[in-house]
């Protein structure tokens, strides 16, 4: 009995081992899915033909070989090659690899296996990955770096986000968005709690937009006013404007451009220039069709928009649209709007001015003139403009305001030589020559005092170009040059009126007594009228100094003239406490309160 | 014994090697059996699909069949796929034909986020590409923006490495937008061919001005590292749209920060930057380090010196406006000092009134009166009513000067209702004060169009003799020429008592008459003058057309009802302006011809 019982254990053990040694064999032998799959008729698949030989070979090999995955053809199948190569493998391995393909010379399907890996080594360590796009050909950082924000995304966003924080623009914001628009892991509180935290929540704002805007942008109404009320930045809202028109066009062409110019004069024609950008977009493929599609508008849509369209024919064609607008109907009707398109138009011509000089109306040939050398001279040689400048006048032009606006930006690249020339060519004795030399002084003033204060010196009393190099420097804030200077000053009738302007920089920058300093060289009759406009700055700028000092001044006339300075001041502006308007009262005889 | 117990068990051991063999015999064959039948259990689904793609790549593919591949591949889009199985998809998919693969392209565009989605639409856009790439761009249509482009440039990448000049063509007959991707994508991809290879297809194809782009992309990463200065100077001088290429500005300016620091905001400041990001580029050079980029700022020139500090402040004082103001207060005493402090005081009320009042006493007594202008103006956008009243209770506030900002409400308040802002003028203020008048004369001006007889009134009733520095009546009238209603305006002349103030009003009526082709009537204004004063009144109107209008100015004076105002009117002009600076020979010669002998 004993011994039946024993066979049948044997039996039953033997049948058990036999099965689980069986099921091994066979699972060696017979892969779970890939059994099947090999077994694949290929002709099951004819729109889909197989790898070549070769390719097949390594497929099946799983081949440890970077370059011959590369130079595998089909897309798809490199692709399974690659993931063969990283099948297991762990960061390290990726890494390697991936610094293998970025370092490989050019081939053709280099590009899209460094692609593969780095979504691959993102996704296992994403802060390698983030290294190697920098290390990759600079062209291609910003496609490298959208894999890597959104493979990072997904696996650990905010851990994407602290990193992206802190990287260079346009990196940064371009990295930012695309976490936000591809993790789906995170509530919307809780990104708003971690773009706060990394100092990111203006991008957070932006992009919110964005998607709000891309969700009704087939409503182009919708979306400007989405836009126009939009919380943001006013380069982000044009942008917002742009990419709403660019797409409009796209979807629509410009056929029906009245329509579309209606609907941007009655959503933002109170936009202070908000219409600017999306005019422009509208009419950058063809403006002179835009412009003529205007032309029969209502006459508001056409004052609002006609500068922005003609801008972009400018571009195109300068001639005719100049042609255009100088028609005698043309102006009869715009003609206060005639100066809104003659800047665009004078500074797309400005180097070939005088060739189209002839096309300027006669009303508007001396605006034209100043600002054909306004733009000139900002980027022209001087002798190239000083030439302009000498035709025009042989022509019988004025060009007197023309020329001060030449000097004053030749002055900001050469002073000593703008100085010069304006006092060799310009009438002192008008205003603009004047003007036009003092400018030029200041700025040499700045770069050069004592030279500036020296050549001041040389040119008659009553041009007081010193007075002009000394308020320079107090302006810019260089009060001890300004201190040093100050004793070459040529006195005249008004010195006290004009040391007012000096005191009010001296004491804003708390220099009294330097300030009161300077009466000393002022006689007797002067120093009423200067310390008397001392009051009001002081009182303004150092309230606390004046009630502590202005019952310690020397002299009663002192104290009176400034303490009405100061009460003056306070009749425009209440600034002073009752206590105060009482305490600086008490230095004011009654008689002349 | 021994024997007898051997034998038995001889016996016994080679019936337990019999029983082992055949056990472990059949043992193996159940095994190997029973594992092929779990296998072929577990892999029916996929025996199953594999049977629909043999069916289907006869060319009858039917609904069925997709809807099977549907369900068979619902896997693929499971939120646990991992990367092991990516391999298993990328042997799947190609199994499928092309409208199997277009459907689940189409399904893939609807799937819910996953991790590895993107991975998969990816493998089913390459394979389109591979099938029919025209097919491939247009399944893209079904995925929103931001994936289509992704996945566009995926298309293009692939596309352009077989057949280079099909794919330029496809990608010209995109929308623009689109354009821009596949260009990028085939510019990418294609960095074996020259620049000339690229220029011989675009003269074939239109795609000049996005070749253009990308190579002066090429050159300014040429210069980035080197010469950061030299490549933005080629930025700002090149054709291309500046709205482009805002990217590219903002990796030359961060890296030239790197050369130049705080000294680039002048020239950024100078630079003629279209697109409207200059802001952007400056925000992200005092981005680097604000307090340092202040310090810089207030010693630039003082002629850009105040503007770049509003700018500065501006973007400051929005994210983190305490900091903004703690830095402007240490800086050293100056005018510039007290300008920013001005501004973000001012800013910060913009931004936070409630809080502003709250801390009034804290900002320096000098600057109050701007916070609480500022403030007063933020709530008068809500009620400008209670505003008034909210503002009241800082009068006693030393430098808060609530009259100020009591004037702001009513401003603003005027702006909307004109109507109920005089109201409360006319009820509330004091008759005759200095401040009465100065808030009747902003409104007035508003209100005049509603009501120009009752507007008018209140100018004649409210002003006195000792209020001469406010003028109630020429504002009114002044409201009526900006709109036009000229009629109006000159029926109220008479009520002007003061003759300068009547002449000066008569000549800007007059200008306009004649601006809006209406010169007749300029002369009935002129029987409203005394006759000593009609040549001023007409050489005021002639001075207002010397600059554009230079025409009509020679038609009014020959229109003229009498030589002596001729004469006098052409001679005041002759004594008076350079003629040749708005007259031609002729019409100088017609103006003199006018002047007595």
């Amino acid at each position: 009995m004993k011994q039946r019982q024993n066979r049948l254990v044997l039996m039953l053990a033997s049948l058990t081992g036999g099965a689980g040694l069986g099921a091994l064999i066979a699972f060696f032998i017979f892969p779970m899915k890939n059994a099947d799959l090999i077994d694949l008729p290929q002709q099951e698949v004819p729109s889909f033909p197989r790898a070549h030989h070769d390719e097949q070979e390594i497929l099946a090999a799983g081949s440890s070989n970077l370059e011959d995955v590369i130079d595998i053809e089909k897309p798809m199948e490199r692709r399974r090659a690659l993931y063969q190569l990283i099948a297991n493998k762990n960061g390290e391995h990726v890494e390697a690899l991936l610094r293998q393909a970025l370092s490989l010379e050019y081939s053709k399907n280099l590009y899209s296996v460094q692609r593969i890996l780095l979504a691959e080594l993102t996704v296992i360590d994403p802060e390698k990955s983030l290294g190697l796009v920098w290390e990759s050909t600079r062209t291609k950082w910003g496609t490298l770096l959208n894999i890597v924000a959104i493979h990072w995304s997904s696996n650990a966003p905010e851990e994407a986000l602290r990193t992206f924080s802190s990287l260079d623009e346009p990196w940064k914001s371009q990295a930012i968005e695309t976490v936000f628009q591809h993790q789906g892991s995170l509530s919307d509180v809780e990104i708003a709690e971690i773009a706060e935290s990394f100092d990111i929540t203006d991008h957070l704002i932006k992009w919110k937009y964005d998607t709000q805007i891309e969700a009704v942008i087939e409503e182009p109404r919708n979306a400007f006013n989405l836009a126009l009320m939009a919380d943001t930045t006013s380069s982000h809202r044009t942008r917002m404007l742009t990419h709403i028109t660019s797409r409009w066009l796209e979807r629509e062409g410009t056929e029906n451009i009245p329509s579309m110019l209606s609907l941007v004069y009655d959503v933002l024609k109170d936009a202070r220039f908000l219409w600017a950008s999306v005019v422009s977009e509208i009419a950058a493929s063809d403006p002179e069709f835009v412009w003529q599609q205007l032309s029969s508008m209502p006459i508001e849509v056409q004052k609002l928009f006609a500068s922005d369209v003609f801008r972009q024919w400018v571009d195109h064609d300068p001639i005719t649209a100049i042609q255009t607008v100088t028609t005698k109907e043309y102006l009869d009707d715009n003609e206060s709007d005639f100066f809104s398109l003659l800047i665009p138009w004078v500074r797309a011509v400005a180097d070939r001015f005088l060739e189209n000089f002839e096309l300027v109306p006669t009303d508007w040939k001396h605006s034209a003139i100043r600002l054909a050398v306004e733009r000139l001279s900002e980027d022209s040689p001087p002798g190239q403009v000083i030439q302009l400048l000498t035709q025009l006048k042989s022509m019988g032009y004025d060009a007197t305001e023309a020329t001060e606006s030449f000097v004053k930006h030749w002055s900001h690249e050469d002073a000593l030589a703008a100085f010069e020339w304006a006092l060799k060519n310009l009438d002192q004795k008008s205003f603009s020559g004047r003007s036009s030399a003092e400018f030029a002084l200041g700025r040499l003033a700045l770069l050069n005092p004592e030279k500036a204060m020296e050549l001041a010196l040389e040119q008659p009393k009553d041009m007081r170009l010193e007075w002009g190099v000394v308020m320079t420097l107090l302006r810019q804030g260089q009060f001890d040059k300004t201190l040093s200077l100050l004793p070459n000053l040529r006195g005249s009738s008004d010195s006290a009126l004009s040391y007012t302007g000096i005191n009010h920089l001296l004491i804003q920058a708390g220099r009294i007594d330097e300030v009161l300093a300077l009466a000393d060289q002022l006689n007797e009759s002067e120093r009423h009228t200067f310390y008397r406009s001392m009051g009001r700055p002081w009182v303004r700028f150092e309230l606390e100094s004046l009630l502590e000092r202005l019952p310690k001044l020397p002299t009663a006339e002192m104290r009176k003239s400034i303490a009405r300075g100061a009460l003056r001041a306070q009749e425009t502006y209440p600034y002073l406490t009752e206590e105060e308007l009482e305490f600086v009262s008490s230095f004011v005889p009654d008689e002349t309160n | 014994m021994d024997s007898t117990i051997t034998q038995p068990n001889r016996t016994q051991k080679s019936s337990v090697y019999l029983i082992l063999m055949v056990g472990i015999t059949i043992g193996l064959a159940v095994g190997v059996t029973g594992y092929l039948v779990v296998n072929w259990l577990f892999n029916s689904d996929g025996a199953g699909f594999n049977q629909t793609v043999s069916d289907n790549s006869n060319g009858n593919a039917n609904t069925s069949s997709v809807e099977s591949a549907k369900i068979e591949f619902d896997w693929i889009f499971s939120d646990e796929l991992r990367q092991s199985e990516l391999l298993e998809v990328a042997e799947l998919l190609p199994t499928l034909d092309l409208p199997q693969l277009l459907d689940l392209t189409a399904t893939s565009s609807t799937q819910p986020w996953t991790p590895r989605l993107y991975t998969i639409q990816e493998m089913l856009v390459e394979l389109l590409v591979q099938s029919s790439p025209l097919e491939a761009v247009a399944s893209l249509k079904q995925y929103p923006e931001h994936r289509r482009r992704g996945l566009l440039q995926l298309v293009f990448t692939h596309w352009s490495k077989s057949k280079f000049e099909e794919a330029i063509a496809a990608a010209n007959d995109l929308p623009r937008s689109q354009k821009r991707v596949a260009m990028r994508a085939i510019f990418e991809e294609r960095s074996d061919l020259s620049s000339e290879d690229f220029s011989l297809t675009a003269n074939k194809f239109d795609f000049k001005s996005e070749l253009d782009a990308w190579e002066q992309k090429i050159a300014i990463y040429g210069l980035l590292d080197q010469d950061p200065s030299s490549a933005f100077d080629r930025l700002l001088n090149d054709e291309i749209d500046d709205s482009l290429q805002r990217d590219l500005y903002q990796q030359v300016v961060e890296k030239w920060f790197e050369y130049d620091g705080m000294n680039i905001l002048t020239i950024l400041d100078d630079a003629p930057i279209m697109g409207g990001f200059s802001g952007d580029l400056f925000d992200l050079v005092v981005g680097q380090d604000r307090v340092a980029a202040l310090e810089f700022i207030q010693n630039v020139d003082e002629s850009r010196r105040i503007g770049l500090g509003y700018q500065l402040l501006d973007s400051w004082s929005r994210s983190n406006t305490e900091e903004a103001l703690q830095a402007v207060l240490d800086l050293p005493k100056s005018t510039f000092r007290n300008s920013m402090l001005s501004s973000v005081v001012r800013d910060w009320a913009e931004e936070a009134p409630h809080a502003v009042l709250d801390r009034l006493l804290e900002i320096p007594r000098l600057y109050r009166a701007d916070a609480v202008s500022a403030v007063a103006n933020q709530f008068a956008l809500e009620n400008p009513k209670n505003a008034l009243e909210q503002i009241e209770v800082f009068r006693s506030v030393p430098g808060s000067f609530v009259d100020r900002a009591v004037q702001t409400i009513l401003r603003s308040w005027s702006d909307d209702a004109p109507d109920l802002a005089l109201d409360w003028i006319q009820s509330n203020m004091k008759e005759g004060s200095r401040d009465r008048i100065e808030a009747l004369f902003f409104i007035l001006y508003q209100y005049a169009p509603l009501d120009p007889e009752r507007a008018m009134t209140i100018a004649v009733e409210e002003i006195h003799p000792e209020d001469s520095w406010y003028d109630l009546g020429r504002q009114v009238i002044n409201a009526l020429v900006v709109e036009k209603r000229f009629d109006t305006a000159i029926e109220f002349l008479d009520q002007i008592q003061d003759d300068d103030t009547l002449l000066s009003i008569a000549v800007r009526i007059g200008g306009e008459l004649v601006e809006a082709n209406r010169m007749d009537d300029s002369f009935l204004v002129a029987d409203l003058l005394t006759e000593e004063r009609r040549i001023e009144y007409f050489y005021g109107i002639v001075s207002r057309l010397l600059r554009n209008r230079t025409s009509d100015l020679l038609d009014l004076i020959e229109k003229l009802p009498s030589t002596e105002l001729q004469t006098g009117v052409a001679e005041r002009l002759v004594k008076n302006w350079t003629l040749e600076d708005y007259f031609n020979v002729e019409q100088i010669r017609t103006l003199k011809s006018y002047m007595s002998e």
